[in-house]
């Protein structure tokens, strides 16, 4: 008992839209079930794709493949207000649910840089991305060269179950681990070219301990994932982005 | 009256009641004698039942006819469950899910003992898969194949698009993932282009961007549209993967059902169709082992098979015979629409009416299928549609199932068209001739399908033997009905009590009911009074009490004739007038009661009123008989001469019409005394039918009418002149009460009976009827002489009327 009370975490759900954090809905609520201690939520407004729409002749193509005309600024606007309302409704059951207290803010602007501004008072976020490809998909947990945390590899192992999907760490270096289910990549392209080739349910990084520390690095984790992300040790993460800040 | 010597012409005492002598019965009390549980006298009827029971032929169905009473039911019960042990048992019948075609269930036939057996397998079976399927595919082995599936197809996709991604990546174009989808934008040195920025580039390179950007959407457009196909094709797989895995199980533990019904093709065809259908729908074992925390019991003990969604595997049952022996016997006792050929339940869910086929539930015609159906014709009959549905079965020789709102499309909601059961089954209609006689003559149906009929006797001839056979009947339903055995003085009662109940003292009524009520009856007063046995005294006093219960009018009708209410004489003589004699029902109680009959004639063409039909009092009958004294008339008297008679005949202080013809002969006597001027007796009441030569013939209930005349006397009191006039073929009918009996040995009252009107007109005016001479004249001062001489003075005096009014109207016209 006195362990489950200490591994308790504050999560935040992290997406830019509804449609995105609805994946991270489904992996929050295994989360809740044991680890959580309070939810937050964070909907961020992309303002680089007002920009983007903006273009003559942009086009946006569906995840059914269709070609359409972009959305006016005014449409996507419209859009993230309804996403909002849809969050909050989604983040209130799913507290009441697990009988957690829960907050909810919405943003504009960049995502990563955003969510980590958002993530200060957070253990976990989740970071919400809908998955195209069809069935079930691994949990890749990227683990530092030190080895995965105790807690960490508890939480993957525990998703896992849940999900009923295989668990697989990758590491860089070739001090990682090895075989069936553990892979080590020579350097952080090639584990990037992997992931984005995997059909991944959840990856899992530790910013705290590496190898992905930064945003930039974590934007290209989530970039080449198209799966939800979890990411823990961003409360260091933030430090570390202060520091080279100041 | 002077002349005729009364006392002479009266039925001996003796030949007025039948005794039977409780000392010639040999026993003391029915304990003593062997059962006799067979029918008594019907073997005409048992015959026809037997018949009926063995011949194969579908349309010789039966129909067993006869009066309320006779003990038909329990009758045709005995001798059914006689025939039907002999018989094997016939196949048991259920109905199952067909998954083809859901709205007609499929009707199953399968030798007895396999009904209920085949249920329990199929409940065992659901019980069983629904913890073993949810258990393999919870097993590593599954997960993994079924990830390793996932991973091939999802892999592709995610290949694809990393593919696309590192290549627009290598040509310097973004892609941005957005709420409604995916965007390309050019990059240049690491930055997406901005509008302002495009704007600036040249034309050529704006083009170059342009054509970039287009070519990139085209291609990611079809890496995003195979997602789809792939996720077909990863469902197909896995779908498949599902069946092989489930058939695993399924095929072990229904293979063993399969291997014990092997030899019943419906069931091993049905059953194979399950394992179909179960593997197709493993589903349906995974979410309710999900559901199995909901419930308060374990999973091993769970029933799943109760559960709604497992209806599809239910057996319903509708015949089983575990444990019975011989072909069933079903005595429906309400045949409704629905209680006959079966009926389909529904259940209201969200307000709207649903069904399917474990709501199907048996009728009479499914329960006696390969056996008897025994069945009372007028409750049938007076079913909405339960005769039509009866006869479509038969005809069709199978049960179909359809409700009587369906028929009348007053119901529009979902139904089932359940596949007919084949039938093979004997009806057995009981009911009474009249309905037998309409039925056969109005329904074409009912000729072809109930080609046998058994018609129950009403009585048998009384000998030596029928008495010894009663007796045993007697001992025999006392013992069945758990009355006392009855001591031979009791039983000589009832059998006197069937003599007078078939109206004739030389038969014995086989109305065994009514018997059978008496002696229940007499038995509670042997048990009050204490004893063993039912006595004959018992009997009296239920026969008594049985009486006294039933004659409240009776008694009412009685009163009014003492007080004068209702003018009856019943001593001096008065011309024109008689006492006629009828019997008057009320419910099953019957008695008999004086009618003062006048008579009054005078000059006239020929016509002889009768005021009961003037009035449409009389019926029919009494109309026949009194047009037949006007036939007796016109061809008896002054053939010569114009019949110039008008005479009136009424039944006096009647107001509830008359029917029948028994009172004729005291109609006619009344004329003729009218007509010869000749005072009738008053103290004789007469009944007999008389036909259009002055023959008597018997008439019924002439037991209740001697009565009647005899209480009207007694409370008089009797004068030793009082009697009654019947036709002598109803001597041998007499069966009167004790007391009855007893007044005539004293000589104070007597029973007449006549052949002939001359008989009677003697009697009742003390004259002789007279008989034509060698000169063709009756002698002048007999009835007959004096009556002639009337008419033909009628004659006279019409032929001079007419002559004077002709001269009158001749000298008018002068």
């Amino acid at each position: 008992m006195t362990e489950n009370v200490r591994s308790k975490r504050r999560i935040l759900i992290a997406a830019t839209s509804f449609a995105d954090a609805r994946a991270a809905f489904a992996i929050a609520d295994r989360l809740a079930e044991s680890l959580a201690s309070k939810l937050g939520g964070v909907l961020l407004h992309d303002t680089a794709i007002n920009e983007l729409v903006a273009s003559p002749g942009q086009r946006v193509i569906t995840e059914s493949g269709e070609v359409l005309a972009a959305p006016s600024a005014a449409r996507l606007r419209t859009i993230f207000e309804s996403d909002v309302k849809a969050f909050r409704q989604a983040l209130d059951e799913l507290a009441r649910l697990r009988s957690l207290a829960w907050s909810f803010e919405s943003r504009e602007g960049e995502p990563i840089a955003g969510f980590f501004e958002a993530a200060a008072e957070w253990d976990i976020i989740l970071l919400g991305q809908r998955s195209r490809s069809p069935g079930r998909g691994r949990i890749v947990l990227v683990a530092p060269g030190t080895g995965v945390s105790e807690d960490l590899d508890e939480v993957a192992r525990d998703l896992a179950a849940k999900m009923r999907a295989d668990l697989v760490t990758v590491a860089l270096g070739d001090a990682g681990p090895a075989g069936d289910t553990a892979f080590s990549w020579a350097d952080e392209t090639e584990l990037l070219r992997w992931i984005s080739h995997v059909r991944a349910a959840l990856v899992i990084v530790d910013l705290a301990k590496g190898p992905f520390r930064t945003p930039g690095q974590l934007r290209e984790l989530f970039e080449v994932a198209r799966c939800p992300v979890l990411v823990a040790g961003t409360a260091h993460a933030n430090q570390d982005q202060g520091k080279s800040e100041q | 009256m002077p002349g005729i010597d009364k006392d002479g012409l009266g039925v001996p005492y003796k030949a007025l009641r039948k005794k039977v002598p409780a000392e010639t019965l040999p026993f003391e009390t029915t304990a003593d004698l062997e059962p006799f549980d067979a029918l008594l006298g019907q073997d005409r009827a048992t015959d026809a039942i037997r018949l009926a029971c063995q011949i194969d032929h579908h349309d010789f169905n039966l129909f067993v006819l006869g009066d309320e009473g006779m003990g038909r039911h329990s009758a045709v019960k005995a001798l059914l469950a006689e025939q039907a042990v002999a018989r094997e048992l016939p196949d048991e019948w259920a109905y199952v899910n067909n998954f083809g075609e859901p709205y007609k269930p499929i009707c199953l036939r399968m030798p007895p003992g396999n009904a209920m057996r085949l249920k329990r397998r199929m409940e065992e079976l659901v019980d069983d898969l629904a913890g073993e399927i949810p258990a393999i595919f919870e097993s590593d082995e599954y997960q993994s194949q079924r990830r390793a599936i996932e991973e091939e197809y999802g892999e592709q996709h995610e290949a694809a698009m990393a593919e696309f991604a590192e290549k627009v990546a290598a040509e310097n174009v973004a892609l941005v993932r957005t709420p409604m989808g995916f965007m390309l934008a050019a990059i240049h040195d690491g930055k997406v282009i901005k509008p302002d920025r495009y704007k600036e580039l040249s034309e050529e390179e704006r083009n170059a961007i342009d054509e970039k950007i287009g070519r990139f959407q085209e291609e990611l457009a079809e890496v995003l549209r195979e997602a789809p196909k792939l996720e077909r094709m990863s469902r197909k797989e896995i779908e498949k993967l599902n069946a092989e895995t489930a058939e695993r199980v399924v095929s072990l533990r229904i293979t063993e059902i399969e291997e014990e019904f092997a030899d019943i093709k419906p069931v091993a065809m049905y059953l194979s169709d399950v394992r179909k259908d179960i593997i197709a729908n493993a589903g349906l074992f995974l979410t309710a082992a999900l559901r199995q925390s909901e419930g308060p019991f374990p999973e091993a003990v769970r029933k799943y098979h109760k559960d709604t969604e497992f209806d599809r595997y239910v057996v319903n049952v509708m015949v089983a015979h575990d444990g019975g022996e011989g072909a069933p016997v079903v005595i429906e006792d309400l045949p409704t629409l629905s209680h006959l050929t079966g009926w389909i339940e529904h259940v209201s869910e969200m307000g709207a009416l649903t069904t399917n086929f474990t709501m199907i539930r048996p009728g009479a015609l499914h329960r006696a299928n390969g056996g008897f159906l025994v069945l009372d014709a007028r409750r049938v009959l007076s079913e909405p549609f339960a005769w039509d549905g009866l006869k479509r079965c038969l005809k069709s020789r199978e049960i179909a199932i359809r409700s009587m709102a369906e028929r009348l499309s007053l119901v529009s909601t979902v139904s089932l068209e359940p596949v007919p059961a084949p039938l093979n089954v004997r009806v057995i209609l009981i009911g009474d001739r009249l309905l037998y006689h309409l039925l056969v003559q109005l329904d074409q149906d009912f000729r072809d399908l109930f080609k046998l009929q058994a018609d129950f006797e009403t009585d048998i001839l009384y000998s030596e033997d029928s008495v010894a056979l009663y007796a045993r009947v007697i001992g025999s339903f006392a013992a069945r009905a758990g009355v006392r055995p009855v001591d031979a003085q009791a039983v000589a009662r009832l059998i006197e009590q069937a003599m007078r109940l078939a109206e004739d003292a030389k038969k014995l009524s086989l109305k065994v009911g009514v018997l059978g009520d008496i002696l229940r009856e007499a038995d509670h007063y042997a048990a009050e009074a204490g004893r063993d046995a039912v006595a004959g005294s018992d009997v009296d006093r239920a026969l008594d009490q049985r009486e006294r219960r039933s004659s409240r009018v009776r008694d009412k009708m009685q009163d009014a004739v003492e007080r004068g209410t209702i003018l009856i004489d019943t001593d001096g003589s008065k011309t024109g007038q008689i006492n006629g004699l009828s019997v008057v029902s009320v419910g099953d109680y019957r008695f008999g009661r004086a009618s003062r009959i006048t008579a009054r004639v005078r000059m006239g063409t020929g016509n002889l009123v009768d005021i009961e039909r003037e009035v449409e009092l009389g019926g029919p009958l009494h109309s026949k008989g009194v047009m037949i004294l006007s036939g007796f008339l016109t061809s008896s008297y002054a053939l010569d001469a114009p019949f110039s008679l008008h005479a009136s005949l009424v039944f006096e202080q009647s107001y509830g019409g008359i029917e029948g013809d028994s009172a004729s002969s005291a109609e006619l006597c009344a004329i003729l005394s009218a007509l010869a001027e000749l005072p009738i007796d008053q103290s004789l009441a007469v009944t007999g039918s008389v036909n259009q030569l002055g023959e008597l013939q018997p008439i019924g209930g002439v037991n209740e009418k001697i009565e009647g005349f005899f209480d009207t006397c007694s409370r008089r009191g009797l004068t030793g002149t009082q009697g009654v006039l019947i036709p002598k073929a109803n001597v041998d009918h007499l069966m009167l009460r004790e007391d009855v009996v007893a007044a005539a040995k004293d000589g104070k009252f007597r029973v007449i009976p006549f052949a002939t009107i001359d008989e009677g007109i003697a009697i009742l005016t003390g004259c002789p009827a007279g008989e034509r001479g060698a000169d063709g004249a009756f002698p002048a001062e007999s009835v007959h002489g004096k009556v002639e001489a009337r008419l033909r003075n009628f004659a006279e005096r019409r032929r001079v009327f007419g002559r004077d009014s002709l001269a009158a109207d001749e000298r008018k016209t002068e």
